[in-house]
């Protein structure tokens, strides 16, 4: 089934015959792995993450949350703050739900703590409750109770011009957690 | 003598090769793939197969990764190509690998018929020359559902031909014709439909010919076929019949190939090396074909499709009224028909003269011959023809100054906003902005009354008819120009169903339309 002279051949020429049978089924294999390796390098580079075109000017500034006047009564509220970013071919929307407490000026992120659902306010218990895995937090936004680690986390705000202002994204400031 | 090739000792042998070839078909591959022994320029003309296995590998790895960017809607189709060819990675490389492996693959698939043919193989396995006529006719589907998706000047046309062609057969055109588009005009349920049969439907379909062809339908005579050499018919005897071929991967070898399978196989990848080489160079000089947004064809725009399309392009020049859709699908249908049929047709000719055998391949060499000079005269024409060759070359320059100008991502939309959100803040917010002024712009009445129908409440545009936001940029279109073409739309080029306002608005009208129109961004 192999070469017809190989009947003829001696063991010298068997090893040299090896060889070549060797190299027949290499040099194909190799070809193939160049190819692929060519398409993989380029499919690397092709679907390499895109970075927003987020400039100083989209990170880390105050955006509004809500005019002083709004503040009023006891009961938390929900806002959200979004940021608007060139994101490959579109613009995406960046949204991070917040709680503002009217009475204190403080500003909460809504974003569980344990693995980023956001919370919601139940008035007749008088907490926040993450609907993921049931982690609860006090009117405060410190944990009651639940898998979160911590409480929810304060973000930095400042009243401006009559405006709550909270500072988004809040990545280089170190998290402040709510305690007790 | 087979002895030096099947029972090598197992000592001699690197592990990882016997793993390789115990734990993987690899072997079995191989012998469905890589044709049985022959010598010299035979054994070359024969490597046509790994080239259909390296451009079919080639047009589903690119098709891939273009689908990780690309967005099937109509709002979106356009950017997001323009996306892949001007902002990402290597993006205009691949999109060409994948044009230029789309033309390459039907001219492949069709020299391995002929050589099928030449040989005789079709009547010997019929089964195996029923899938490499299928393949063909899937490949040339992919070719014709791919140019909608990029929805560029050519994919309008394209597919507005598709619909004309379908829609003109006989007795179920009109109804064919509504399931193609999936609605009443062409509209982004036509673009969903065509991206589902391009990236799921054909893909899968010509996936399992190829596995079907492969490893399921077998002809009766592959072994005996196999084995055509004296030397190995004899060892077939020999060794008391070889194993099954389903069996051979449990072989404790590393690889029972014979010497002839190997040397064919390294002819193979020689071929392929250097035509992916020769490719890659090809898409890396040349980036494939992206017009207009099918959103503002150009009235003076030439279609002219991939070079795989130019014969039947060149045919339907010359088809009149019902004829064209004959042309266009029935006569393609017809031809591979004949193709499929082939080894029943061809039967007889088994014990007739060499000439007799040879008698199908030079019909289908002499049908490929025609194909090509079709081709070629419809270059030529365009060479020719002083018109299409400056306008064609105007659309080249065109092409050219969008890929240098930068990517302009698309505006947001405003309405996904989530419930709680009572405060928004934008950053970009100019194009929002240019929106709401528009909204707030409110046309004039005669717009309203004859103009909005097909243009849109706001200029917007209803599919297939041109939105008008933003065409101010455009060539031509100032608002002397707009009130000459709302007087004369003819002497612009452009054709029903926009039709004359001349006698049917006041020019205090017209004035106050080509200056709200001009204003639209």
């Amino acid at each position: 089934m192999a070469d017809r002279d190989e009947t003829r051949h001696d063991k010298a020429h068997d090893e040299t015959d090896r060889g070549r049978r060797k190299f027949l089924l290499l040099a194909p294999l190799g070809v193939g792995a160049g190819i692929m390796l060519t398409l993989i390098t380029a499919a690397a580079r092709f679907l390499r993450p895109q970075v927003t075109s987020a400039t100083g000017a989209t990170t880390n500034q105050w955006l509004p949350v809500a005019p002083l006047a709004e503040l009023t009564g006891t009961e938390p509220l929900a806002r959200t703050v979004s940021v608007q970013q060139e994101l490959g071919w579109t613009q995406v929307r960046e949204e991070h739900p917040v709680i503002v407490l009217p009475r204190e000026q403080r500003v909460l992120s809504a974003v569980c703590p344990h693995e980023g659902c956001a919370v919601t306010w139940r008035a007749d218990a008088q907490e926040f409750l993450c609907p993921c895995h049931d982690s609860h937090f006090n009117s405060a936004g410190a944990r009651t109770s639940g898998p979160a680690a911590r409480g929810l986390d304060q973000l930095p705000s400042q009243v401006e011009n009559g405006v709550l202002k909270v500072r988004w994204p809040a990545t280089t400031e170190p998290n402040q957690t709510v305690n007790g | 003598m087979s002895a030096t090739d099947n029972t090598q000792p197992p000592a001699n042998t690197q592990p990882p090769a016997r793993a390789f070839a115990c734990w993987t078909t690899f072997d079995e591959l191989v012998r469905r793939v890589v044709a049985e022994p022959e010598r010299g320029a035979r054994a070359w003309l024969r490597t046509t197969a790994g080239l259909v296995v390296l451009l079919i590998t080639l047009q589903l790895f690119t098709g891939l990764l273009l689908a990780c960017y690309y967005v099937p809607a109509a709002d979106d189709a356009h950017t997001t190509v323009a996306f892949i060819e001007k902002a990402v990675g290597g993006g205009a490389w691949l999109r060409a690998l994948h044009a230029d492996g789309s033309v390459l693959l039907p001219c492949v698939l069709v020299l391995h018929l002929l050589q099928q043919l030449w040989r005789g193989a079709h009547r010997r396995r019929p089964v195996a020359w029923l899938g490499s006529v299928a393949l063909l006719a899937l490949v040339f589907a992919a070719g014709g559902t791919g140019y909608t998706l990029a929805w560029d000047a050519r994919a309008y046309y394209t597919t507005h031909i598709a619909e004309g062609l379908v829609g003109g057969l006989p007795l179920i055109g009109g109804s064919a014709r509504l399931w193609l588009l999936g609605g009443p005009v062409i509209s982004t349920l036509t673009l969903s439909r065509f991206f589902a049969l391009h990236a799921l439907v054909l893909p899968f379909l010509i996936l399992t010919t190829i596995v079907a062809r492969l490893f399921i339908f077998r002809d009766q005579n592959t072994h005996d076929a196999s084995a055509a050499t004296p030397d190995e018919a004899q060892s077939a005897q020999t060794t008391n019949a070889r194993p099954p071929l389903t069996t051979s991967s449990l072989s404790p070898h590393p690889s029972s190939l014979s010497f002839w399978l190997r040397a064919q196989l390294a002819r193979n990848a020689v071929v392929v090396g250097i035509v992916f080489i020769v490719l890659a160079l090809y898409a890396a000089k040349y980036p494939a074909p992206f017009g207009p947004s099918a959103d503002s064809v150009p009235a003076d725009y030439l279609p002219r499709p991939g070079a795989q399309f130019l014969w039947l392009f060149e045919l339907l020049k010359h088809a009149a009224g019902a004829s064209a859709s004959f042309i266009g699908l029935v006569l393609p249908g017809l031809i591979f028909a004949l193709l499929a049929l082939a080894p029943w047709l061809d039967r007889r000719a088994q014990a007739a003269t060499a000439w007799r055998r040879r008698a199908p391949v030079l019909l289908v060499g002499l049908l490929s011959l025609l194909v090509l000079s079709l081709t070629a005269l419809a270059l030529f024409d365009d060479a020719h023809d002083p018109r299409a060759h400056d306008q064609l070359a105007r659309q080249t320059a065109a092409e050219e100054a969008f890929r240098r100008a930068p990517f302009i991502p698309q505006r947001a939309r405003t309405s996904d906003m989530s419930g709680t959100a009572t405060q928004t803040t934008n950053t970009t917010n100019a194009n929002t902005q240019n929106v709401n002024s528009n909204m707030n712009n409110a046309p004039p009445a005669a717009y309203t009354q004859n103009c909005a129908k097909c243009h849109g409440a706001h200029g917007e545009g209803v599919r297939p008819n041109p939105k008008l936001i933003g065409i101010a940029e455009q060539p031509h279109r100032t608002v002397a120009d707009i009130i000459a073409i709302l007087n004369d739309p003819s002497a612009y080029g452009l054709q029903k169903p926009m039709t004359s306002f001349a006698n049917k608005l006041t020019d205090d009208e017209k004035r106050q339309l080509a200056e709200w129109i001009e204003g639209l961004k």
